[in-house]
């Protein structure tokens, strides 16, 4: 579906991305997993547009992004940036309706579909999203993310800053939006759970991609076990 | 009785700088900078009315519609010809900054070289110009203002507050990179906050020259809206309203006791004190932002 090739971002003379190629096939969840600076948030923000490329192609079921980010999210590739960035003085249903794909009309119906999946976000629907706690406001900026109509969901360290009970219950909600047909690519430190979660990963070190395979075959790598499991 | 009636007149004069500061804050919430072009928007918009009056002889309220318009387009022209560029290259704000104040002035000066600087005065729009209202002596002018004020400030509070457009404005003074990811047209809503904001520019400037006479130097009062802005929180919708009224009926009540000439003297006096007590304004918050 999403289709990276020789992919090379630079920040002036530092560079990010050096030639990755990553493919995400239809209706699975691929995870790239790397520690702090590997580049992952980079990769995240050129496929979505926040970054402008140096080199290399990235095509959406076989054709080329457009250039401006909203026009790729109307494309249904959905970015959930890392760090949440929902709209704190926003109140919760706010945050869902300016994330409508459809503008205002069926607003409605869409958002009681994804409060179905994130009860805890109806009840808190007319709240500020600032209020939240820091596990429902990855709900949301998930659940925002949903309001777009994706195709493919792209999400940043969903794990970031929760604890590790409320990890496991965002991975699970990450799983029941993929049984739904969306294609996930997941950008994790958290590489056990990353890697328990996904169809195939890849390693980016250094804005290189040093290892890929399926996720089983590399739970029991020695290095990666080594590197990214501390065992 | 006679405080009341202070009350009312600081009530209509603050209704304007209310809309003066609303038209400032909402481009300073979007892209936090003082935008110093607006006095220039309202000089401009307030000639064009006069010129709109005394050529077609309209309407109170086809005027004030059209001007209103007109001050829409201006805003418009003046965020592509003296921001667009600026931010499609990611200057400093510092620029922006610079720019604003340019434009503003290059506005004023048409009006200069158009009018010169010799005063004009508006038709007497309402007879009688004063109506009794139970013990009070309202003059209409104030009661339009005020009137015509809550009009267009509800106007603004509903696309503001229940409109999804409103929800990006509001989205954007918070974060313009996440916006993006929201899939909306970052650019499209800068023009239409930019042309919201002229066409309160272009009301208020009618009301300036209304309650005073019609000089290019109106622009001046681009700093009330924005001392109105700072008392409110600058950057903040419903403070830069509370702010203007606020400035408005300490005007009246400061000028009744000590004179016009020393008005300015003690509201900047009160202004300082009240920041010192409140720096955040009125409405404004310290946000605190969970990681």
């Amino acid at each position: 579906m999403l289709k990276i090739n020789d992919l090379s971002v630079s920040y002036g003379p530092v560079t990010a991305l050096i030639d990755v190629t990553i493919d995400v096939p239809k209706g699975k969840i691929v995870s790239i997993i790397g520690s702090n600076g590997a580049g992952k948030t980079s990769l995240l923000n050129t496929i979505s547009g926040l970054v402008k490329k140096q080199k290399g192609e990235i095509l959406m079921e076989g054709s080329p992004l457009p250039n401006a980010p909203h026009k790729i999210v109307r494309g249904g590739v959905v970015h959930v940036p890392e760090g949440r960035k929902i709209f704190p003085e926003l109140t919760v249903d706010e945050n869902l309706i300016i994330a409508s794909a459809t503008g205002q009309k069926g607003v409605k119906e869409k958002s009681e579909e994804i409060y179905a999946l994130f009860p805890i976000l109806h009840e808190r629907c007319s709240q500020h999203a600032g209020t939240l706690s820091g596990g429902e406001q990855q709900m949301l900026a998930i659940a925002r993310g949903m309001m777009s109509n994706p195709k493919i969901l792209m999400l940043d360290e969903p794990s970031l800053g929760l604890a590790p009970v409320i990890v496991k219950q965002v991975f699970k909600f990450i799983k029941q939006i993929n049984e739904r047909g969306i294609t996930i690519l997941l950008i994790e430190q958290n590489a056990r759970q990353a890697m328990g979660l996904s169809d195939y990963t890849y390693v980016l070190e250094n804005g290189h991609i040093t290892m890929q395979g399926e996720s089983a075959v590399m739970l029991e790598n020695e290095e990666i076990r080594k590197a990214y499991l501390g065992e | 009785m006679y405080y009341l009636q202070l009350l009312i007149n600081g009530l209509a004069l603050g209704s304007v700088y209310s809309i003066i500061a609303l038209g400032f804050t909402l481009i300073y919430s979007i892209l936090k900078f003082s935008n110093f072009s607006h006095g220039g928007i309202m000089v401009v918009s307030a000639y064009i009315a006069y010129e709109l009056q005394s050529r077609f002889n309209l309407s109170f309220a086809t005027m004030m519609v059209l001007t209103a318009v007109i001050g829409a387009v201006l805003s418009w022209m003046v965020q592509f010809i003296g921001f667009e560029r600026l931010r499609n290259k990611k200057s400093n704000i510092m620029l922006y900054f610079v720019s604003s104040a340019t434009l503003g002035i290059v506005l004023q000066n048409v009006v200069v070289l158009t009018y010169s600087s010799t005063f004009y005065a508006y038709p007497a729009f309402f007879k009688p110009p004063f109506v009794n209202l139970g013990q009070f002596t309202v003059s209409v002018t104030d009661l339009m203002m005020l009137g015509i004020s809550i009009v267009v400030i509800t106007l603004l509070m509903f696309v503001l507050y229940k409109t999804r457009l409103g929800i990006a404005i509001r989205a954007l003074s918070m974060d313009t990179q996440t916006v993006q990811l929201m899939g909306i047209n970052v650019s499209v809503v800068i023009a239409v906050t930019f042309m919201m904001s002229g066409a309160l520019g272009a009301v208020a400037g009618v009301f300036c020259g209304i309650n005073y006479v019609l000089t290019p130097q109106l622009n001046q009062y681009v700093f009330k809206g924005m001392m109105a802005s700072i008392l409110g929180g600058l950057g903040n919708i419903s403070g830069a309203l509370y702010g203007g009224l606020l400035l408005g009926v300490l005007e009246v009540f400061i000028t009744n006791a000590f004179g016009a000439g020393l008005t300015p003297v003690f509201t900047f006096l009160f202004s300082m004190i009240f920041l010192l007590v409140r720096p955040q304004g009125i409405s404004g918050k310290i946000v605190l932002d969970k990681v």
